[in-house]
């Protein structure tokens, strides 16, 4: 069932079993788990079925840290979220992610990587994703021509990923939603304010707001906050009216641990006989590839974080722009425009403009994308300036660290001996990483995935953490936060397939606790 | 075929066949100061100025014999190995090229990655 906001009576009260903010792949992956059930879903969404600038102007914000893609730019505020634009990359959490590890501050989830891959064979439907094998054998029995480069195993492996169509939610699952009698879908419903029982012990009810001057109530027995790591850690922040630092906040963790993929241009591979790598060549029509990665035997010898690097022909890769350079407008659809420019000089697609199919190479250019140190100082913070609805915008410091360059630089060098001791090509690192004494990547080298991580993390000590293991947020009865906000580290893969596993089991701890009496 | 183009093509003959045939030749070249390896993905300039690169970086090994020595210091098995025994030598440097790379004994030079010995033989290799 869909309802506009705008269309109902001003002041309406909306009651549901479940309210889910936000309809982007976390929300919209959970309320599909509830269709036809007998429980009443409440989803809302800030905006419509298409993109509206006035809506998307409601998540701009200000950088003060290192160079980012403009925050209004780099989310989508439609129904469908992000997936609009994704670009459908996807691969699994290693199990070392999860683990405490000694080197790398704040590290430590409080579950294990069982507990989340259990929950990726149901992901990858929803995904379009192909079979739910990330083994290497398995595609190389698909196809004999994906041969890894002879490197060792216990060093250094080719981690496989898988290409989503990529699924756009909004297209794909808009019918359904719709459709579904359980399932009421808001569109126009900002939320701008959660308001809790008089001890901030629950959620009782969320204020939602739209263009039209119309204001709502929400009530529901279950809030799940999925509206992406800046925006839900926004809406915790904003919502001080009974707790002045937020909710959620009494430890002053929520919009710290911000977190991205950095991608960075590491250096070249040059190979001693031309190869096209066709198992690293990512073309139109790629369904599985590899990125070759620290094992995590190499990751604690080195004391390094988790990371991978992807090979681009070098003729391509020294040409490239950041990212972050060629996103660089407030409007996302400029963006995109200037991105698909860039990428389409010569009326060829970009990804056969970037890695031409089974041409050979003999020179690659490596771009490493790695997980970074969850650091507290990396945070979202509320700016004195309030959006059209009158929710504070958001400042976000976006920050790197030693170990982060540590990181990169290793993995290259690493790459070096591996390639040099397997006698097929030599390395060559940029002038960045040979002053080991600085701990700076410049701005030009760094790109970002928009992948945004981290800001109500998972852990098992509220001292530590805004989420438990369930996603609850602390202190809270009734309040959930789904995506990648929970994150407790980054991992080194692309973030939608991991989004879609922990709300799934997220969406199954809700279903166990509906059945029991209220508290 | 106009003048200009012909006089180009011509002069990137000239001086193509000395280095190719160069390093076609190099079975018959001295293994020690020729990095086999590097001089099938580097052109000679390149490894010259890896060479001169690591002659600064590493001054006290500024003299062909002293990095001679120690291209051939640590053979092990191979101790009995002569000097003039091309071929066993060009196999004795490639298995210390794959050590090195196992070992972590790499260099950086002008940005590449690469073994000490083959650094040294480019070292000799800038020096002639």
């Amino acid at each position: 069932m869909h309802i506009d906001a705008r269309a109902i009576d001003d002041q309406s009260i909306i009651e549901g079993d479940i309210c889910i903010i936000g309809a982007g792949a976390a929300g919209i992956s959970i309320a599909l788990e509830w269709n036809n059930s007998p429980y009443k879903v409440i989803l809302l969404e800030g905006g419509g079925f298409e993109y509206d600038d006035t809506v998307q102007e409601l998540y701009r914000g200000e950088l003060t840290g290192r160079p980012y893609f403009p925050i209004k730019s780099s989310r989508l505020h439609f129904f469908g979220g992000t997936t609009g634009h994704w670009g459908g990359i996807c691969s699994t959490f290693d199990e070392i992610d999860f683990k405490k590890r000694d080197w790398v501050d704040n590290s430590g989830w409080p579950i294990k990587l069982q507990d989340i891959a259990q929950f990726y064979p149901r992901a990858h439907p929803i995904l379009d994703l192909g079979a739910c094998e990330w083994d290497l054998k398995y595609w190389q029995k698909q196809n004999p021509a994906l041969k890894p480069l002879p490197l060792d195993e216990n060093v250094m492996w080719s981690k496989v990923w898988q290409q989503s169509p990529p699924t756009r939610f909004g297209t794909k699952y808009k019918d359904t939603i719709v459709n579904a009698k359980n399932i009421h879908l808001y569109t126009y419903a900002n939320v701008v304010d959660i308001n809790a029982v008089e001890n901030v012990s629950a959620i009782k009810q969320v204020t939602v707001k739209n263009s039209a001057g119309k204001q709502h109530t929400v009530k529901a027995r279950f809030f799940i906050l999925a509206c992406c790591a800046i925006q839900n850690s926004r809406l915790l922040l904003a919502s001080n009216k009974q707790a002045a630092a937020g909710l959620g906040n009494d430890n002053d963790l929520v919009g710290r641990y911000f977190m991205e993929h950095p991608h960075i241009k590491s250096g070249e591979l040059r190979l001693l006989n031309p190869d096209p790598l066709k198992l690293y060549e990512l073309v139109e029509g790629t369904k599985v590839r590899a990125q070759l990665a620290f094992s995590e035997k190499t990751q604690t010898e080195l004391k390094v974080l988790n990371g991978t690097i992807a090979l681009l022909p070098q003729e391509f890769a020294e040409n490239s722009i950041s990212n972050i350079k060629m996103w660089s407008n407030d409007d996302p659809r400029k963006s995109l425009d200037s991105f698909a420019k860039y990428n389409s000089l010569d009326k060829r697609s970009f990804f056969e403009r970037h890695f031409m199919p089974s041409k050979l190479f003999k020179a690659y250019g490596l771009t490493t994308v790695m997980e970074q140190v969850p650091n507290p100082l990396s945070r979202v913070t509320l700016n004195s300036e309030k959006d059209a609805l009158g929710v504070p915008r958001v400042n976000l410091n976006w920050q790197m660290l030693p170990l982060d360059k540590k990181t990169v630089t290793t993995l290259s060098k690493v790459l070096g001996q591996q390639v040099g001791a397997a006698g097929i090509g030599r390395v060559r690192l940029p002038d960045f990483m040979l002053d080991e004494k600085d701990d700076n990547i410049p701005s030009d080298f760094v790109s970002g995935g928009w992948h945004q991580m981290g800001t109500t993390r998972m852990s098992n000590d509220p001292k530590t953490g805004v989420v438990d293991a369930n996603c609850k947020v602390y202190g809270i009865n009734n309040l959930f936060v789904a995506g990648a906000s929970c994150y407790t580290t980054g991992g080194a893969v692309n973030p939608t397939l991991t989004v879609v596993a922990i709300s799934l089991r997220l969406s199954d701890y809700i279903k166990e606790q509906i059945k029991l009496p209220l508290t | 075929m106009k003048r200009k183009t012909f006089i180009a093509t011509a002069s990137v003959v000239l001086i193509g066949l000395p280095v190719a045939y160069y390093f076609k030749s190099r079975n018959n070249t001295d293994p020690i100061a020729t990095p086999d390896f590097l001089s099938n993905i580097f052109d000679e300039p390149t490894l010259r100025s890896i060479g001169m690169g690591y002659r600064t970086q590493v001054p006290v090994e500024n003299e062909k014999h002293k990095l001679t020595n120690l291209i051939l210091a640590d053979r092990g098995s191979d101790k009995k190995l002569k000097i003039t025994d091309r071929a066993g030598i060009r196999k004795l440097v490639e298995k210390k090229i794959q050590e090195d790379f196992l070992t972590s004994k790499t260099i950086i030079i002008n940005g590449w990655e690469i073994s000490i010995t083959e650094a040294r033989q480019c070292a000799i290799f800038s020096l002639s």
